[in-house]
């Protein structure tokens, strides 16, 4: 049956708990082929190019497969939660999932920042020679976590139309982000700095590139969000909103960080 | 908020799952104590897959080779060292741990599951994938072949070109995925999900180690994620990270993986830990003396354990005032783990001591973990440090301590085999696998300390070290043995072993005990709870909603 | 900063007498003997202790049968009063290890100050490379292999990498240190008799590590001097 047809069915019924999801086995398998076909992409060889094709499509079918499903753990109230008695199982997650990804972050800042010691930090100067892209990338994802928020509010007023609108503004926001910094890194690569040109290009673009999957990511999810609200969810419980957020302004401060690391110092 | 959980008595249509005989059952599962069995399972055999590794590097030392002597060649050589380290420390070590993890845990704080049931399972699927990538890689070029440690430049494609390497490189990279979210399940579950009365203080101490050891795994990993995505984008994209000597790329990893490095070793560590705390007051049938002392120390080593990773780079041209902070931190370090060694010891005293299987592997994981401790003190003088460096000091040292936390893991596996799988294992032949796992450690390890002047990962050696070299290869096969008949005894007890009762253990007190063995899918009837100061079964209520549905809340 | 300003060779002989001191060889001998004896003692006690005691409370044994105070199902861990025993125990431990590390770091001092510390001694650059050493003079002659050193002379090394990190030690002479590319690190040794001497790299850098060596030729001083005077690049 279809996506559709399968969540039409799933908020008729109770919630009926099964211990059962074939969708991790899926998303590694998916997983595996890829990252066997990444492991020898520069051969340019086909086999390698087919891996890597196929196994990021079985990678995205099947993590819709995962987000499609309705499937609960185990929900409170608990006994004993200190220290997280008032924070739900799932923010706690996200909460954790986010403090792992500080470090991350911190780790990818902090060797940018070692490499640029030891190479004399006042003789380096940045990979960008306009601030102004960068500067603008700010401002755009900067009104984008106001328009999650203003999304998170519409849920509050059960107002569907509103909750779709803010979605999409936050959508289209990081959207313009991405291209924004499509542009600017196309006028970078015709002057000849891409990410094996030397160290600088090297940490500009692999960090600046590892906070744009981020963006990706969260963008992927925002249409996911889109389609349900759409459809009327969040207007009981709007909780996966929340979550969203709570990702969204993580990705957005990260940003804050990278923008004067990398465009300004 | 409403349990959304169906728990009527019966259990009769298994909510959806397969039965536990068909294929398919494993496939879609996520059930802890169906994961915990699958990470046990799967880590046993890549402890086979490294074993075997060890046994042909232990070949290749019974005596100094010249070049093209020996069974292995260089490369694979190098290859064996290298893939050796790996699997123990990554596929075999913590997702063995977390087998019982994932199967106990959540016994024994009164959890039916863990907090993210797909996400646990998820987490299970992506390490046998980066398990099989890593095997795949062998048939790549040869897998890498630089050392578990991956220094940097000998990482690099310049060095390194074989597309193996990039394959082991990026299975350990999903593997760090997999593990993080397993941080996230464990760490939400373990706080949020615990019966009424279980507060943290009165964890289990295998539960408080499992708990520290996934804080400590939240922040390491991150470190060696960050690490591996710029050794595999220095790999695949050519970005220069890692290369540049002005820029002190060599340095730069050393500090991004130690970071990781020396927490992953207590994190390896704990599990059993715990576990022998555990196994020492059931079978002492004393509590564990200065517990909460005992939890302290825990603590600490949690968090001093990131303040100490610059001590296996005392020799990179670090300055004086660096190496003696962190040689005071390496010191101090060693003093929790003093206390909870004499915890152990003094909990010995006024005992009623059992000599049972799972017993003799704790007691004997605590004997070895002593001497790989002292000869740890050693290594954070620094003076001395500087001619330890690169030796089989520095090998003999680690594998005493880690491989002494591997018995204190197969004490586990001896304890809680009756809980998991509702047969007794056959106690005799389970001492006859303690007796030749003890001999055959120590001929295998001790020797290598009067060898310690060996270079590491190397082939060829002083040919006055020999007979040293020699007695190691024959403990090796002994200790070889030992995994054999234990292995052995797992699998035939399984069909012809006693029925186990709830508890087989006369002074085991935690939670897991009270259930049935093996425990029933939903692991009990009605709510533990412990708010009146021990283990009581509450039973459901019903009520009605508004719209007439019966739901039943706990 | 500890050690900055601190200098050893300027206090009386009998401080110098409690940290070992002297060549490389003497101090690592002195320290690890110590280590090695309070290692094995320490070990044998605990150990044996933990036998014996294990033993004695041996069920069936008339020690201490009673029941009551025995862990039970489903109990909570009571509150412990106990543990004197225990931080006795620990502060005991830390004592004797602290007082060790504390002795070894006089001797750390004292080897980390020599370079600079010495009047007269002879500085070679070493640059490693995959699969050997280049030894270079400082008159600029340089040798693949093989160094040639006085004896009883402090021999400064400056050691670097020409491609991955490898590692420049010798048993003998109780001297190593890192070959990090793009830095060099400093070491010393000083040789007391005369002899060959092995070197090899203690860090794992490709196919060809097992065989990374090189030889140090100890030689008196006025062999070397001879040597010296009259080598040619090669």
């Amino acid at each position: 049956m279809g996506v559709k047809q399968f969540m039409k069915n799933e908020q008729k019924t109770q919630h009926i708990e099964t211990h059962a999801s074939i969708w991790p086995l899926f998303i590694s398998i998916g997983v595996l082929i890829f990252l066997l076909g990444l492991s020898g992409i520069n051969t340019g060889s086909t086999l390698y190019s087919s891996l890597f094709v196929i196994g990021l499509l079985i990678f995205s079918i099947s993590m819709i497969g995962f987000g499609a499903q309705r499937f609960q753990g185990p929900e409170g109230p608990f006994g004993e939660s200190w220290p997280f008695q008032g924070v739900e199982n799932m923010k706690t997650g996200v909460w954790l999932f986010l403090a792992s990804d500080v470090v991350l972050f911190g780790a990818f800042i902090g060797s940018a920042i070692f490499i640029r010691v030891a190479y004399g930090w006042t003789s380096w100067t940045p990979v960008p020679d306009d601030v102004l892209p960068g500067l603008i990338n700010t401002y755009l994802l900067l009104t984008s976590s106001f328009t999650v928020i203003l999304a998170l509010v519409a849920t509050e007023k059960k107002n569907r139309y509103g909750a779709v609108a803010a979605l999409t503004t936050t959508f289209l926001l990081g959207v313009g982000f991405l291209m924004n910094k499509g542009i600017e890194w196309n006028h970078l690569y015709h002057q000849g700095l891409w990410l094996s040109t030397n160290v600088k290009t090297s940490t500009f673009f692999l960090t600046t590139g590892l906070h744009g999957a981020h963006v990706i990511g969260g963008l992927v999810i925002t249409l996911w969000l889109i389609y349900r609200a759409w459809n009327g969810a969040y207007l009981e419980d709007n909780r996966t909103i929340e979550y969203f957020g709570l990702y969204w302004h993580f990705v957005d401060i990260v940003w804050l960080f990278l923008f004067p690391l990398f465009y300004i110092l | 908020m409403k349990e959304t959980y169906q728990t009527d008595g019966g259990h009769s249509d298994g909510h959806g799952l397969p039965p536990m005989y068909s294929i398919k059952r494993w496939l879609v599962t996520t059930n802890h104590k169906d994961i915990g069995i699958l990470y046990i399972i799967t880590s046993l055999f890549f402890l086979v897959m490294g074993g075997v590794l060890a046994l042909l590097i232990r070949l290749q030392l019974w005596l100094p080779r010249d070049p093209g002597e020996g069974i292995l060649s260089a490369f694979a050589y190098n290859q064996s060292v290298t893939a050796h380290g790996l699997i123990m420390v990554f596929w075999f070590l913590s997702p063995f741990a977390f087998g019982f993890a994932n199967y106990i845990v959540p016994l024994q704080i009164g959890a039916r599951d863990l907090a993210f049931p797909r996400l646990n399972a998820l987490s299970y699927w992506l390490y046998l994938i980066s398990g099989i990538l890593l095997g795949v890689s062998f048939f790549q070029g040869g897998t890498f072949n630089g050392g578990w440690t991956v220094y940097a430049p000998l990482n690099l494609p310049t060095f390194t070109p074989q597309i193996g390497a990039t394959s082991a490189v990026l299975a350990l990279f999903i593997f760090s995925v997999a593990i993080t979210a397993g941080s996230v399940n464990f760490l939400t579950t373990i706080h949020r999900m615990r019966a009424k009365g279980m507060t943290l203080l009165n964890m289990p101490l295998f539960t408080w180690t499992i708990l520290l050891t996934v804080w400590m795994m939240l922040f390491a990993f991150a470190s060696l994620l960050a690490a591996l995505m710029i050794l595999s984008s220095d790999r695949i994209l050519g970005t220069t990270y890692f290369s540049g000597t002005g820029t002190q790329g060599s340095l730069l990893w050393t500090h991004l993986f130690w970071f990781f490095g020396h927490p992953e070793v207590y994190i390896v560590f704990f599990p059993a830990l715990g576990a022998m705390a555990e196994i020492f007051q059931t079978f002492t049938g004393r509590r564990i003396v200065g517990r909460k002392w005992f939890i302290a120390a825990l603590v600490l080593v949690t968090i001093q354990s990131f303040a100490v990773w610059m001590h296996h780079m005392f020799l990179t041209g670090i300055n004086l005032e660096v190496k003696t902070i962190f040689m005071i931190t390496t010191i101090g370090i060693s003093l929790p783990f003093d206390l909870m060694v004499f915890s152990l010891i003094y909990t010995l005293l006024k005992g009623k001591i059992q000599f049972t299987t799972p017993f003799l592997f704790a007691f004997g994981g605590l004997i070895l973990f002593i001497i790989g401790g002292i000869t740890g003190v050693f290594l954070g003088a620094v003076v001395l440090d500087y001619e330890f460096r690169g030796t089989y000091w520095v090998v003999a040292h680690f594998h005493y301590v880690m491989v002494g936390g591997v018995t204190g893991l197969i004490a586990g596996i001896y304890y809680w085999y009756p809980k998991i799988t509702g047969k007794m294992y056959d106690e005799f032949i389970g001492k006859i696998s303690f007796i030749l796992y003890f001999i055959g450690f120590n001929l295998l390890y001790f020797p290598l300390f009067i060898a310690w002047e060996t270079p590491r990962r190397v082939f060829t050696y002083h040919p006055s070290l020999i007979p040293w070299h020699q007695i190691a290869t024959i403990g090796a096969f002994i200790l070889a043995l030992s995994f054999a008949i234990m292995l052995y005894n797992f699998y035939k007890s399984l069909f012809d072993g006693e029925d186990a009762p709830d508890s087989p253990w006369k002074y085991a007190s935690t939670l897991e005990w009270s259930l049935p063995s093996p425990p029933p899918l939903e692991n009990w009837e009605g709510t533990p709870t412990y708010e009146n100061g021990f283990l009581e079964f509450l039973p459901e209520k019903k009520i009605k909603t508004d719209g007439g549905e019966t739901i039943h809340e706990k | 900063m500890l050690g900055s300003g601190f200098n050893f060779f300027s206090i009386g002989l009998d401080i110098l007498s409690i940290f070992p001191t002297g060549s490389r060889t003497f101090i690592f001998d002195q320290i690890f003997s110590v280590f090695l004896y309070l290692g094995t003692l320490v070990g044998v006690v605990v150990i044996a202790y933990m036998v014996i005691q294990a033993y004695r409370y041996r069920e069936g044994s008339n020690l201490d049968s009673s029941e009551e105070d025995r862990p039970k199902l489903g109990e909570l861990p009571p509150h412990s009063t106990d543990g004197k025993k225990l931080i006795k125990s620990l502060l005991l431990s830390a004592v004797v290890v602290i007082a060790l590390v504390v002795w070894t770091y006089g001797s750390l001092l004292y080897v980390e100050q020599t370079p600079t510390q010495v009047e007269d001694s002879l500085t070679v650059g070493v640059e490693a490379y995959q699969f050997g050493f280049i030894f270079t003079y400082p008159d600029g002659h340089t040798s693949t292999g093989v160094l040639r050193a006085p004896e009883n002379k402090v021999v400064i090394l400056h050691i670097t990498s020409r491609d991955v990190l490898h590692n420049f030690g010798s048993a003998d002479l109780r001297m190593k240190a890192d070959a990090v590319p793009g830095q060099i690190s400093e070491t010393w040794f000083i040789a007391e008799s005369t002899g060959t001497y092995q070197a090899a790299c203690y860090e794992l850098c490709g196919a060809g590590h097992s065989y990374m060596n090189a030889e140090i030729i100890i030689m008196e001083d006025s062999e070397f001097e001879l040597w010296n005077a009259t080598k040619t690049n090669g």
